[in-house]
């Protein structure tokens, strides 16, 4: 479904990405990690068009959606839960979600209101506050709210920017449920993540960058008992696990 | 006693129209936040594409009304393209646009001075019925009820627009983050586009109430608009909604009654004043921090 290939990209004159390449099968779901700087938001927002890269191509379905804008990007269903949420707190939660309909664009107009009970059937706490200010729930609540609004969106492909990021190993380990459940219904999803334990042992496939660089992929099972990974994102007191 | 009244009434007259042109400066410092110094301008062209519809063409006056929202409304959207897009897909600092919106201002006056050949015009007599009514011993005017009115409707119709469509949540997502906006699937430059129309509309609708309300449209009268909306943001609260229609109604009637009980030779040294010391005491403005659902400035 998403082929990146040799994707180059500098950001504020220092090369965050030296030649990327990965693919995300339709149906999968795909782990990036890698140590704090090594490119992986870079990574996620070349893809989806808010950086622009240097060099390489990033196909979608087929399609090259390189130097697109980001809003067409977002609107041909790739779209991304950026790092910190980055919910538009003065706006209520029902308002916020509304928002992520746009991204549906031209595709599949039906279903309106499906789409905000599916989300609320999900993440339940987004119903009680749906009237509340977007910027009044906790962290974790903003995660889902910021999931919720992507699924709005009816994403073809899911990226995920450190989803766990500052929560609490509850809320953290809420939010992977629900990723969980999302892969189970064959939500395709590419995650970004820091914690490499949580995200090898949820996905099927992983990529590690390093510098702008993948420098090692695999399965994420066979990367989770590989002694290099181990020693580096494993150790065996990983104080942001729980 | 009456006098006091009758004056505040008319300062609310005369600050309901400072609103209207305000509304259109807070709307784009609240969503792209820079300072459009064209608004004058674009409020001009407004007064005179009504005149020009009711004189030229001999259409009633509220065809007049559209036509000149809708020409100040693309005269507005014009501006951001010639003034404020280019600059802002190379990054320039905030500071540049300012300038370039007072070149495209001046352009926009130079123009209408030679589509005017520097004369000042009048709507022709008997364009609005001089109709006065008394009430509780207060001289209102007809005139004075279809202002009012009119920015009561415009105003309802912004808050509506703002806060119960989708166009007006897009706008709002754009103000606070134009990345997020964009990752949403919101086009950020056709929402700049729309936020532009809109601003230029009511500049539109504001330029041809004052030019019926004073009877004089000239090239050269947004110059000190645009001076008394900047007042009127400074006091309301940049990029605030609420902010703007107080901050109107509150100039309108310090101008007002400091013309009649003072001089108007001090009015402006008054109203300027004023701003000095909203600027001292409360820099958000009167409802920087109050009205924050009615605000469509980043945070």
């Amino acid at each position: 479904m998403l082929e990146v290939t040799d994707l180059a990209t500098a950001y504020d004159g220092i090369t965050a990405l030296r030649g990327v390449t990965l693919r995300v099968p339709t149906g999968s779901m795909v782990a990036i990690v890698g140590p704090n700087g090594a490119g992986k938001s870079t990574l996620l927002n070349t893809i989806s068009g808010v950086l622009r890269p240097h060099a390489g191509t990033v196909r979608f379905d087929g399609a090259d959606v390189t130097r697109l804008p980001a809003h067409k990007v977002a609107r041909l269903g790739l779209l991304q839960v950026p790092e910190g949420r980055q919910i538009l707190g003065p706006l209520s939660v029902e308002e916020n979600l509304l928002l992520g309909r746009l991204a549906r664009g031209a595709r599949a107009a039906d279903g309106t209101a499906d789409d905000l009970d599916a989300v609320f059937s999900l993440f339940p706490i987004l119903a009680e506050r749906r009237r509340q200010e977007g910027g009044s729930l906790s962290g974790g609540q903003q995660q889902m709210l910021a999931i919720g609004r992507a699924l709005m969106g009816r994403p073809r492909l899911l990226m995920l920017d450190e989803p766990s990021l500052g929560l609490s190993p509850i809320m953290a380990r809420q939010v992977f449920d629900a990723l969980a459940t999302l892969k189970a219904r064959g939500q395709t999803i590419l995650l970004v993540e820091q914690n490499a334990r949580r995200a090898l042992a949820s996905t099927d496939f992983a990529y590690v960058l390093e510098q702008g660089r993948i420098v090692q992929e695999g399965p994420s099972a066979a990367l989770a008992s590989d002694p290099r990974i181990i020693s580096h994102y494993l150790p065996e007191t990983d104080l942001s696990t729980s | 006693m009456t006098l006091v009244f009758q004056q505040i009434l008319n300062g609310f007259v005369v600050g309901g129209t400072y609103a209207l042109f305000a509304l259109g400066f807070t709307l784009i410092f609240g969503v792209l936040h820079v300072l459009n110094l064209a608004h004058g301008a674009v409020f001009m062209w407004g007064a005179f594409v009504g005149l020009f519809t009711v004189t030229s063409l001999g259409l009633p006056l509220y065809v007049a009304f559209i036509a000149a929202m809708l020409a100040a409304g693309l005269i507005s959207v014009l501006v951001d393209l010639v003034a404020f897009r280019p600059l802002r897909a190379r990054g320039s600092p905030e500071f540049a646009a300012i300038i370039s919106s007072i070149g495209v201002a001046q352009i926009l006056m130079s123009l209408a001075q030679i589509a005017s050949q520097t004369q000042v015009y009048r709507f022709p007599f008997g364009t609005f019925p001089i109709v006065f009514y008394n009430v509780l011993g207060l001289r209102i005017s007809l005139q004075q009820i279809v202002i009012v009115a009119s920015v009561v409707v415009l105003v309802a119709l912004l808050l509506g627009i703002l806060f119960a469509t989708s166009f007006g949540r897009q706008i709002r997502a754009v103000a606070i983050s134009e990345r997020t906006a964009a990752l949403l699937g919101i086009s950020v430059s056709n929402i700049h586009g729309l936020t532009f129309f809109i601003s230029g509309a009511l500049a539109g609708a504001a330029g041809v109430i004052i030019g019926i309300a004073f009877n004089s449209v000239h090239f050269l009268m947004g110059e000190p608009y645009l001076l008394r909306g900047f007042v009127v943001i400074i006091l309301g609260g940049l990029g605030s909604i609420t902010g703007a229609l107080a901050g109107g109604l509150i100039f309108g009637m310090v101008q007002t009654l400091s013309i009649a009980f003072l001089s108007s030779a001090l009015s402006d040294a008054i109203l300027f004043g004023m701003m000095f010391l909203i600027l001292l005491v409360r820099p958000s403005g009167l409802f920087g921090a109050l009205h924050r659902q009615v605000r469509v400035v980043r945070q």
